[in-house]
């Protein structure tokens, strides 16, 4: 593979990803008969990297870069056509078309849009309640309850919040409900598509320093997929980048971040906008100045 | 059992499902409640129910004792409604038609429900070939006629009124699975779809549990609309006599006695077909009435957010579709602006605060407040009593999160704030000339010429059925009169000049066909066409990506320096503001907390929430473990403090920061800058 540092020191990988591809199917014609034949799009290809236990790897990339999907693929919500990932030892990819409860409760997901990924006709209490009732240990009605008003209080909501809809909370609320909801099953991998990009500045940062303090408190893993270079830094032990489907670069998050040694990924970090005036305006001179491939160029092309 | 949970509110711990469910019922019926058409469809339907299922009750008279001597007689004492041609009580037999009536409707349509539900389900969300199997079969179906249908399965089950509607049952959970098949499809992709499958939810709990509930107010209205065209039905089968048998009475069958006979007894069929009439009619009021009451709650998020598009005015469709329209809300002198005034603190009274300093002003906003109607008390104000200028050739950014007043503020400028909101005092002045109070038609000739606008989502601004060239040259050939070659030729230089290569030809492309960069310079070039003297880019790169957004925001740049245009820029980021404006005002709540030039404002922030903000923005090349935020959330325009709206979330408070509002002077809103500023340089955060 080309350079990609793979973390092999040390105990196993809890998650390890070996030449992922995925493709979607575009455009056949529905219904047609006799069926045309398939016409797909590459999302994701011959990505692999590792996650170890307590870990956080993030993953960067711009729109339609496949960081969701590899995502998706890993909470086999999409099937790759080729490649393996393996959790914990086990094979993921041949499981067949039903997932196991296993595997169910040891991988959740936080979405982007945090009112989007509530069930807006259910309560926020009801919501946790069902996901608690996924455990292997799953309790009682009323002990259901209490671990609900448990998890929702170790991530910061009091009791009252418990009778309210999803719409009647803030953002940095719902995204903590749906953080409740994922730990409810005690996971071991929690997948953050976007977890924050959706949220204020000022809660963005609530938002990270929970996930921070429950990986460690809980030992859990994260892949935190996001756009924003910045937050990612700040949450990730090691990063790689992603465009148009391939991985480009990964590594540990100073050496990605200090020493980029993919020109793409220079690029990346050249226009990230630096909440100071005077060292954007040099960051903006030395950007013009530098000859960069017209990535949008790029991008029309690939359409 | 000691569990102080399950003993909370509520009592025994019941299922979570029936506290959401009675919440929502309540919600629901206070809202229809609050419908006097629906109350009276509803008091309506409740009689005819009465009359369906204990019609011996409501009824004078045996519906089948017959009175020959009184046959044929008009309305009067005894016979309410007169009798027909046996001499039988009209009135009575009216009540029993009900029974049929009512009967009939509800078993086909509950029928259709409950055999086209979970179809629409199941093949809605498991796709596939099923989906595409049964939606042939369905439309094979759909394709008969229900009268034919009828007469066949009355062929092939024998005569009766219940196998007749078993036709129309059909036709109703056909209709039942396509809505619910439709509604299932959005659903799915919905992340919450995603969560539960992720959570192993079974595939029964996915789609009656999560699903059903998302997709049941259609199937409702739907019902309803349904039980009155069933009872439609019903009267039509009778009315040919393929429907109730003798002895039973319905008022189709009713109908076509008195055909016989409305020449001696002209009253005879109109009250059956008024029965009919009404009671379909009420079905439909009623089907109209759930529509309002079952809909869906807040879909609220920040503005940048996905849930935040929907909301957007867009600009071209306001353009082509309100011409003409009397300006209504924006007068500046009717009674609710009176009444926002009164409530509002004194305009602030420094003007050193906001001038460009030196620089000639473009734009001149003093006080401007927006409002929005809310219940049945009142205003609800979102800004707050904004002022600036902007100078000539300036950009100035307007920053804050979500929910603060940015959007409205630019809407405001432009007088494009959504109804039924209004402008509730100040003034606006773009080069001297007042624009609150301008007409609907008036500000159009502004909007364009004098001021263009940029939002967010470049997609929501173009209109997706038309090539974009019409888009660039509609407002050429309308404002500067240009014919359609030479606005052609200028809508290809524009789309040169904002970097959009092989410019010509991609003038008859779609806005589609454009990536989200590209689709943005478009709407820039738009925005441009007649070179405006204000550009007003509301997030106009947050739906970008990084390496995209820099080349927007260089495109803004660029033109600033060639057509000396000034730029009002509203973010979100603090990236942004550093990046490309000359001077920055900082939105909290509905107000503007500090002005200041750029690099001021980043160096030494005067307000602590400036200082928070631009502590709690990451920073790539400061990694760290904690990233800082700010306690709490941003309050809804509902829920402002009184005194410093910034007060609860504000670790530098004291007791008089909670009296009373805090002015706005000489560009800052603290009554403790100066100590804030003390602390801030000495380095101490709190
Ligand atoms: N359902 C789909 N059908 C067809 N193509 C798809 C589908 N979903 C995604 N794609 C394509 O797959 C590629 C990768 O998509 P993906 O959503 O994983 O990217 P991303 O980096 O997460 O983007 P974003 O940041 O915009 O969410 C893109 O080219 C996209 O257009
Ligand atoms: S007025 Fe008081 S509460 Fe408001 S920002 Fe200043 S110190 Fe904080
Ligand atoms: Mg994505």
């Amino acid at each position: 593979m080309n350079g990609v540092a793979l973390a092999n020191q040390g105990p196993a990988p809890l998650l390890r990803v070996d030449r992922l591809h995925v493709d979607y199917e575009v455009g056949r014609a529905i219904g047609g008969w006799p069926p045309g034949r398939r016409r797909t799009r590459v999302a994701v290809r011959d990505v692999s990297f590792e996650i170890a236990s307590g870990e956080t790897f993030g993953l960067v990339g711009e729109s339609g870069s496949g960081k969701s999907t590899t995502g998706r693929a890993i909470l086999r919500l999409v099937t790759p056509a080729a490649g393996a990932i393996a959790f914990d030892g086990r094979e993921i990819t041949t499981l067949g078309k039903n997932t196991p409860m296993w595997y169910r409760r040891a991988v959740q997901v936080v979405f982007q849009d945090p009112l989007a990924s509530l069930n807006p006709r259910h309560l926020v209490g009801n919501i946790v309640e069902q996901a608690v009732g996924q455990r292997s240990d799953a309790p009682g009605r009323a002990g259901r309850r209490r671990r609900a008003r448990e998890l929702l209080d170790q991530v910061g909501l009091a009791g009252r919040h418990a009778e309210r809809f999803p719409y009647e909370l803030s953002g940095g609320q719902q995204q903590r409900v749906a953080i409740a909801r994922a730990l409810a099953v005690d996971p071991r991998l929690i997948i953050c598509d976007e977890a924050v990009s959706a949220l204020d500045v000022s809660t963005q940062g609530q938002i990270v320093n929970l996930l921070g303090d429950l990986q460690r408190e809980l030992g859990l893993s994260l892949l935190f997929i996001s756009h924003d270079l910045a937050v990612v830094r700040h949450l990730s032990h090691r990063v790689g980048v992603l465009r148009l489907g391939e991985l480009v670069e990964s590594g540990p998050a100073d050496q990605v971040y200090n020493e980029p040694r993919h020109p793409y990924t220079r690029s990346l970090l050249d226009s990230v906008l630096v909440p100071d005036p005077v060292a954007q305006r040099e960051r903006r001179l030395a950007r013009r100045t530098r000859a960069v491939p017209r990535l949008d160029d790029l991008e029309e092309e690939h359409d | 059992m000691t569990d102080p949970v399950a003993v909370a509110p509520g009592g025994a711990p019941a299922a979570a499902a029936d506290r959401a469910g009675s919440r929502q019922w309540r919600m629901v019926l206070g809202r229809l409640a609050r419908q006097p058409v629906t109350l009276c469809c509803l008091l309506y339907l409740a009689v005819v129910g009465l009359a369906a299922v204990a019609p011996g009750w409501l009824a004078p008279h045996d519906p089948w004792e017959v009175d020959l001597p009184n046959r044929l007689a008009g309305p009067g004492g005894e016979h309410w409604l007169g009798t027909d041609e046996l001499g039988r009580d009209q009135f009575s037999r009216l009540v029993f038609g009900a029974q049929v009536a009512i009967r009939a409707s509800f078993q086909s349509v509950t029928l259709a429900l409950l055999v086209g539900i979970p179809v629409g389900l199941f093949i809605g969300y498991l796709g596939g070939w099923w989906d595409r199997v049964t939606m042939r079969l369905i439309d094979i179906v759909a394709a008969i006629p229900t009268l034919l249908f009828a007469f066949a399965i009355i062929a092939l089950l024998g005569r009766g009124l219940t196998n007749a509607m078993l036709a129309i049952s059909m036709v109703f959970a056909i209709n039942f699975a396509r809505i619910t098949r439709g509604g299932v499809l959005v659903e799915r992709e919905q992340p919450y779809v995603d969560a539960g499958r992720v959570l192993g939810l079974s595939r029964r709990r996915m789609m009656f549990g999560q699903i059903l509930p998302n997709v049941a107010a259609p199937l409702v209205v739907q019902a309803s609309i349904f039980l009155g065209i069933a009872l439609l039905f019903e009267a039509m089968l009778s009315f040919l006599g393929l429907g109730v048998q003798t002895g039973q009475v319905s008022w189709g069958q009713m109908l076509d006695d008195a055909r016989v006979f409305s020449a001696e007894q002209p009253l005879l069929p109109v009250f059956p077909g008024v029965a009919i009439t009404l009671t379909v009619l009420m079905f439909n009021l009623l089907g109209d009435g759930l529509r309002d009451a079952l809909g869906r709650q807040g879909s609220a998020g920040p503005p940048w957010g996905r849930d935040g598009r929907g909301s957007r005015t867009r600009w071209w469709r306001r353009g082509a579709g309100r011409s003409g329209e009397p300006a209504g809300p924006s007068e500046p002198d009717d009674d609710g602006d009176q009444a926002g005034r009164a409530q509002a603190e004194p305009a602030d009274q420094r003007v050193g605060a906001w001038t460009t300093g030196g620089v000639r002003s473009l734009l001149e906003v003093r006080d401007l407040r927006v409002a929005f109607p809310a219940g049945s008390q009142g205003l609800m104000t979102v800004v707050d009593g904004v002022s600036f200028d902007i100078g000539d050739g300036e950009i100035f950014g307007l920053v804050g999160e979500s929910g603060c007043g940015k959007t409205q503020t630019s809407l405001a400028i432009a007088g494009l704030v959504p109804v039924p909101g209004q402008i509730s005092g100040g003034t606006v002045r773009l080069a001297g000339r007042e624009l609150t109070g301008l007409s609907d038609r008036e500000m159009e000739t502004v909007r364009g010429p004098d001021v263009g606008m940029i939002f967010q989502d470049p997609l929501a601004a173009l209109s997706p059925v038309h090539p974009v060239r019409r888009q660039l040259t509609e407002p050429l050939r309308r404002h500067l009169g240009l014919s359609r070659a030479a606005a052609a030729d200028r809508a290809a230089e524009l789309l040169d000049l904002v970097g959009v290569p092989d410019a010509r030809r991609r003038l008859d492309d779609y806005p589609f066909q454009f990536s989200g960069g590209m689709a943005q310079r478009v709407v820039i070039a738009t925005a441009l066409a007649c070179e405006p003297k204000l550009l007003i880019a509301d997030e106009p790169t947050t739906a970008l990506d990084v390496t995209i957004q820099s080349q927007v925001l260089d495109v803004l740049l660029d033109l600033r320096d060639r057509f000396e245009m000034s730029i009002m820029m509203i973010t979100h980021d603090l990236g942004v503001v550093a990046d490309v404006c000359d001077r920055v005002a900082v939105m909290y709540a509905g107000q503007i907390v500090e002005t200041a030039p750029v690099e001021q404002l980043f160096t030494t922030p005067r307000h602590p929430y400036t200082a928070d903000l631009l502590r709690a923005t990451p920073h790539p090349d400061q990694p760290g473990d904690r990233l800082p935020s700010i306690p709490g959330t941003v309050p809804s325009p509902d829920s402002w403090p009184a005194g410093c709206r910034f007060q609860p979330r504000c670790s530098y408070a004291v007791e008089a920061c909670g009296e009373q509002a805090v002015p706005l002077v000489d560009g800052i809103r603290c009554l403790r800058h100066q100590d804030v500023a003390d602390m801030l340089s000495a380095g101490v955060y709190r």
